[in-house]
């Protein structure tokens, strides 16, 4: 296989199929997938895995070359198929109240409920219950719910105070630098999970709590960055030009250097809501988010993998929820920071 | 429950060395001295492997045995008793054990540390106890008390060698809370004591115990956090012993029919404490019928289902029904439209509804169970859930309105937790509770002759306790250890503690 | 470079200051206090008082901050306020090796595996590899460190076949890839190849002693090196915590290595090296690797720093006696005021100092930074 080559080789050997193989690859997939999960009640736990997980990767893989094959040219599948999954969760997280679910929310409506139950796709409990009877396809689109609002307020937070710290570090530099640095720096020595604990120990655990206590352990990074953008756009022409024609430094700074830094910021964005939703699963797992019964992909796994043996569907339903939203909005973030952070943008 | 082994097998000629013990504990114990201690689920077998016991509990017979002493002698009416110590006993420095030791060791009890003895020892005349000769005392009781065994059985017969009781060190720290080795007369020494590290304590076989060689060499103390991967270990015979104190684990041990048992059942093991009126709280908890509304609203079939994996004793009864002191009175089943129109009631008195409510998080499920019971009759409850420090810390303080919490009423210990929980006097009455009769019938059990009598004054405690509702009970708790087939000769006493001087393994 | 030097090290004082002062502030909001810790749930009211002010908690906090202060300065962390007798300072030193140990541990486990896959992912940009390692990093990332801790649990302990045959037939598969390009060279009669033989038998002979002597690790615990059991205990015990924080530092630093690498390799000297015929090894590992491992020597050191900070998760699961569970459960939950403000303030330390020691050597490394242009 030739490796190196200017502007690097994409596996050349690879062309444009000319059969239907992918289409075929994609029925079997789906057909794997519905005999490893659904037609198999007994207890063969590995084999069902297996079942489904090659089925999912032929699914993909079919998919691929599909597409390939229609298009003409090749389809960054996983780009369009985690858009896909975010805009279904995010609009199910956003109606979540008109949609047809069963309790999921309130241990004290569902006393009639069975009491974790298998998932059983056409019941009115497709995804089984909780030790509740809450119903868990409503609890991990609430859920969704909240590890968005929880996530993207932190984000949110963090990139207005921390956009705005670094891009004053960033141009007024001296002593605002300095101290911004100091300030920067002893924010990033606090051990973060420990600063986490020790605060959600001490604080109610709400939305707006939580968005606040992860908000401040990204903002130094948010800072950094927007210094690091600022620091790179404050020399370009257009900046002195504007500078020179006696422009007041707000006026630079929110016409000329903002709109350079925003785009960077929010493409890191997406990688950093992936994280915050990973992180506030670990606050859960040490009793720290929202506690039962609202449901939080997080607390719904911890209150699961106490009895993992017995209920292993309330440990891999949100688990597996959680891991392919996580998993979406990475690739969906590297492929924006491709597309505009300037930086990576040589690739 | 499986019987307990009889204390007279031997299982070595001398100690095998190289030989390992490993037990999972509940807590582990930041100090060894039996003043500092809390002693039971908190360092009791740790303390007792290193200063013995006078008397035991046999649970096979409901009786007090002696152990460490001789005898135990009453008077007729069980105001005076006679102890006598066996021939021979010595620290571990070498030091005779006599009578008076025994004196003093209640004597310092009294002083300020974690043990809450001091409440029973209160009972003991202790100016008038006398010292007969080097191996026997004759303690005065102020008030009648059957089973006085039951104190020297706990940390007041764990005799400390006063001639290290009370040696400080230069920041005025005990020095027996981290090396008690010489103060004790009990089968083990402390080679390590590390809290936080993992094994906690390390044991080394005495040669020189009373009791004939200890046949294992080493004990490790090991502290695991949750009951799961407690069993899982001993699974993997990385444990010996586990103690275990969730339900739905103790069943999964059970069922793999490994393991052979030590458990202990507490009637009253959880609790929904009310206050009665004391502190800072919402005025309708000291309202008997708001009491009797949560009462009715609490269904332990539902609780267990959803917090305990269907696996919990249920049980509302002040004395469960598996107890050998059951008297037959059983609790109040829950009906939940009569809680719901008790609570319509109190609501037209003015009351809007809302109360405080405080739980700890060591199972996220029990609040949420709790709560969704009680706001499906009406109530809005506003839940704070804390580790669990705090949630004895905010009882403590009397700031509360309901609070999970457990009494922990196990046959051997009944005059103490009974004694202190609902005597109108005892300063660990947290929730204000008060009834002349109850004190009546409590002293009527401490002077019961008799199982007969004994069951019959809990009868009357039970009634009471139905018609007062002081607290909701709603399951009675099992815990102890879950021992492998590798040991025998573990000899279990009062509240968990277990005797490991007849311990050895089976080859 | 010494004038950075001193002027990182100045940086520090503050740093410190502000990190310990918000650590006690912290500890403020936390509710509950030591004394019931130290007296249980029985004893009298009085008592609790006396333990109180005994500890100095009923001070203003400024005044108990100056007290503690004047006394870190000098080195005296202080004795722990719910076992008395016991200094902070030794607690922090049997703990810390712990923690250190798991931290580099894993540090060096994810360096194994991200410098080769992430060369050859990078060398082999846009081929299936390269694709699914792309996938396969950002699995890793996507998954929650005690999740992960959760199925490496039920894996490696309860399941000890899968790990072992898998990892076998992973190890026989690199082999055969290896052993075959060597034999296509041999065949094709190209130049070198030696090195590729050298490799394959290493790593099928890695592969045998997965498959015969694989270890049977324990669910929890841990063995100190100076133990009675020594070294082999102590891995044995450190292993699965170790990879379980390996994980996601496997994904971060393969992703970084190859987007180096990636521009690395359209550099002009490279392409004339391979211009010349020089074997692909050696333009891998020798020409562009150097250049390219800045970010990720960066990102590794500080990852060290945040690391130490960030092990409660692996030592609850694996019940490692380490500065996590000392700080949080031995500190904060029982509160246990000396012993978290000696803690964070060791770790704070640590992560300050590294990421000097990181930023002079970058410096030191790249003349471009020395020199001020970037």
């Amino acid at each position: 296989m030739p490796l190196l080559t200017r502007g690097f080789a994409v596996a050349s050997s690879e062309k444009r199929p000319n059969t239907w193989l992918g289409a075929l690859l994609f029925v079997l997939g789906a057909l794997s997938v519905w005999v490893g999960s659904d037609l198999l009640e007994r207890e063969g736990g590995l084999l069902r895995i297996g079942l489904v997980s090659m089925g999912l990767g032929a699914i993909y893989v079919g998919l691929d070359r599909t597409m390939w094959r229609i298009r003409g040219h090749r389809v960054a599948v996983d780009f369009w198929l985690s858009v896909a999954w975010l805009a279904v969760i995010g609009l199910a997280a956003v109606f979540a109240d008109w949609l047809p679910f069963a309790e999921s929310r309130d241990a004290s409506k569902s006393f009639s409920a069975p009491v974790a139950s298998r998932p059983d796709l056409f019941s009115s409990h497709p995804l089984g219950t909780d030790t509740f009877g809450l119903d868990l396809l409503g609890g991990v689109v609430y859920g969704a719910r909240l590890s968005l609002q929880i996530s993207f307020g932190a984000v949110i937070i963090g990139l207005v105070l921390g956009g705005m710290l670094g891009m004053l570090a960033g141009y007024f530099r001296g002593v605002t630098d300095e101290v911004l640095g100091v300030l920067t720096n002893s924010m990033l020595a606090i051990p973060p999970l420990i600063f986490l604990i020790a605060l959600m120990v001490a604080i109610e655990p709400s939305v707006l709590n939580l968005s606040i206590a992860l908000a401040f352990l990204g903002i130094p990074t948010y800072v950094r960055l927007a210094r690091a953008n600022t620091l790179v756009f404050r020399q370009k022409e257009f900046v002195v030009a504007a500078k020179s024609t006696g422009a007041r430094h707000g006026r630079v700074l929110i016409r000329e250097i903002l709109p350079n830094v925003l785009l960077p910021l929010v493409s890191y964005a997406f990688i950093v809501v992936a994280v915050l939703i990973v992180a506030e699963g670990s606050l859960s797992f040490l009793g720290l988010s929202i506690p039962r019964p609202e449901p939080t992909w997080g607390n719904m796994i911890s209150a699961g993998a106490n009895d993992l043996r017995r209920t292993p569907h309330l440990v891999f339903v949100p688990g597996i929820v959680m891991f392919i939203t996580v998993f979406a909005l990475n690739r969906v973030g590297d492929h924006a920071r491709q597309k505009w952070d300037p930086r990576e943008s040589r690739v | 429950m499986a019987p307990a082994e009889p204390e007279a097998a031997e299982g070595c000629e001398s100690t095998v060395a190289g030989s390992e013990l490993n037990i999972g504990v509940y807590v582990p114990t930041g100090s060894l001295d039996p003043l500092r201690t809390s002693g039971a689920l908190v360092g009791g077998t740790d303390i007792a492997a290193i200063y013995d016991v006078l008397m035991r509990w046999d649970e096979a017979s409901g009786e007090w045995v002696p152990h460490l002493a001789e005898s135990l002698e009453s008077n007729s009416d069980y105001t005076e008793w006679t102890l006598t110590l066996r021939e021979g006993v010595t620290y571990a420095n070498g030091d005779p054990m006599l009578a008076e030791h025994v004196l003093a060791n209640m004597n310092r009890l009294l002083g300020p540390g974690a043990n809450a003895s001091r409440g029973l020892i209160a009972r003991v005349d202790l100016e008038n106890s006398t010292v007969v000769d080097d191996r026997t005392v004759t303690f005065k009781l102020f008030s009648p008390w059957v089973e006085f065994a039951y104190l020297l059985g706990d940390a007041a017969g764990m005799v400390v060698n006063p001639s290290l009781g009370d040696a400080k060190d230069a920041s005025d720290v005990s020095l027996i809370s981290t090396d008690p080795n010489g103060a004790g007369a009990g089968p083990y020494l402390v080679d390590k004591f590390a809290p936080g590290e993992s094994p906690y304590l390390v044991l080394k076989a005495r040669d020189d115990y009373w009791g004939g060689p200890v046949c294992i060499e080493t004990v490790n103390m090991v502290y695991i956090t949750s009951d799961q991967p407690k069993l899982e270990a001993l699974d993997l015979g990385e444990l010996d012993l586990a103690f275990l104190r969730t339900a739905n684990v103790i069943a999964d041990a059970r069922s793999s029919g490994q393991y052979s048992e030590a458990f202990f059942l507490q009637s009253a093991g959880e609790v929904i404490l009310i206050n009665n009126g004391v502190g800072t709280h919402t005025p309708v908890t000291a309202d008997k019928r708001f009491r009797q509304a949560v009462n009715l609203a609490i269904d332990s079939s539902v609780i267990s289902e959803r917090a305990f994996g269907g696996e919990l004793l249920e049980s509302k009864a002040f004395i469960d029904e598996r107890s050998t002191y059951y008297s037959g009175v059983a609790g109040t089943s829950a009906d939940p439209d009569a809680a719901r129109a008790l609570v319509d009631e109190l609501k037209a008195e003015g009351w809007d509804g809302s109360i405080r409510f405080n739980c700890r998080d060591t199972n996220a499920n029990l609040p949420v169970a709790i709560v969704a019971s009680l706001e499906a009759v009406g109530m809005t409850v506003e839940a704070t859930i804390t580790d669990q420090n705090s949630s004895i810390g905010a009882v403590i303080q009397k700031d509360f309105d309901m609070a999970c919490w457990g009494w922990n009423i196990s046959d051997s210990a009944l005059y103490r937790q009974i004694g202190f929980n609902f005597r109108s006097d005892s300063p660990s009455n947290r929730i204000g509770y008060g009834n002349p009769d109850m004190d009546a019938a409590i002293d009527e059990m401490f002077a019961a002759p008799d199982r007969e009598a004994r069951t019959n004054a809990i009868a009357k405690m039970s009634e009471i306790f139905n018609e007062d509702v002081p607290s909701v009970i709603y399951a009675a708790v099992e815990e102890g250890y879950a021992i492998s087939d590798r040991v025998a000769g573990i000899v279990p006493t009062q509240q968990t503690v277990l005797l490991l001087g007849d311990a050895y393994l089976v080859s | 470079m010494i004038r950075t030097f001193l002027h990182k090290l100045l940086q520090l004082v503050p740093v410190l200051l502000i990190v310990s002062f918000l650590t006690l502030a912290l500890l403020e909001l936390v509710p509950g206090d030591p004394s019931i810790s130290i007296l249980g749930a029985d004893a009298p009211a009085a008592e609790y008082e006396r333990v109180r002010e005994q500890l100095g908690l009923d001070q203003p906090l400024l005044e108990r901050y100056g007290n503690w202060l004047s006394d870190a300065v000098s080195g005296d962390l202080g004795d722990s306020a719910v076992r008395p007798g016991v200094s902070v300072w030794s607690l922090i030193a049997s703990r810390l090796p712990v923690t250190l140990q798991i931290t580099v541990m894993a540090l060096g486990l994810a360096l194994l595996v991200s410098i080769p896959v992430g060369v050859a992912a990078a060398a082999r940009v846009g081929s299936r590899f390269d694709r699914g390692v792309g996938t396969v990093t950002s699995g890793l990332i996507s998954i929650p460190q005690f999740v992960a801790g959760l199925l490496i649990v039920q894996l490696f302990v309860f399941n000890p076949d899968v790990p072992r045959i898998g990892t076998a037939v992973l190890l026989w598969f690199v082999a055969l890839t290896l052993l075959v390009n060597w034999c296509r060279r041999f065949v094709s009669d190209r130049e070198g190849g030696a090195g590729s033989v050298f490799v394959g038998c290493l790593v099928l002979g890695l592969g045998l002693l997965a498959f015969f002597w694989w270890p049977s690790f324990p669910r929890q615990g841990f063995s100190r090196l100076t133990g009675d059991d020594g070294l082999a205990e102590n891995l044995r015990t450190t292993f699965l915590p170790a990879l379980t924080v390996a994980m996601s530092e496997i994904a971060v630093f393969t992703r970084l290595l190859r987007s180096d690498m990636i521009s690395t390799l359209q550099e002009d000297y490279i392409l004339a090296a391979n211009a010349q015929g020089k074997p692909l090894w050696r333009i891998l590992f020798r020409d562009a690797l150097r250049p390219s491992s800045f970010s990720l020597m960066t990102v590794a050191g500080v990852s060290l720093g945040r690391l130490i900070g960030g092990t409660v998760i692996v030592e609850t699961i694996f019940n490692l006696p380490g500065m996590g569970r000392l700080i949080i459960q031995e500190g904060v939950i029982v509160n246990d005021f000396p012993i978290v403000q000696g803690g964070v303030l060791v770790i704070a330390l640590f992560y300050v100092v590294l990421n000097a020691l990181v930023d002079i050597s970058y410096a030191a490394l790249d003349p471009r930074i020395r020199r001020g242009v970037v």
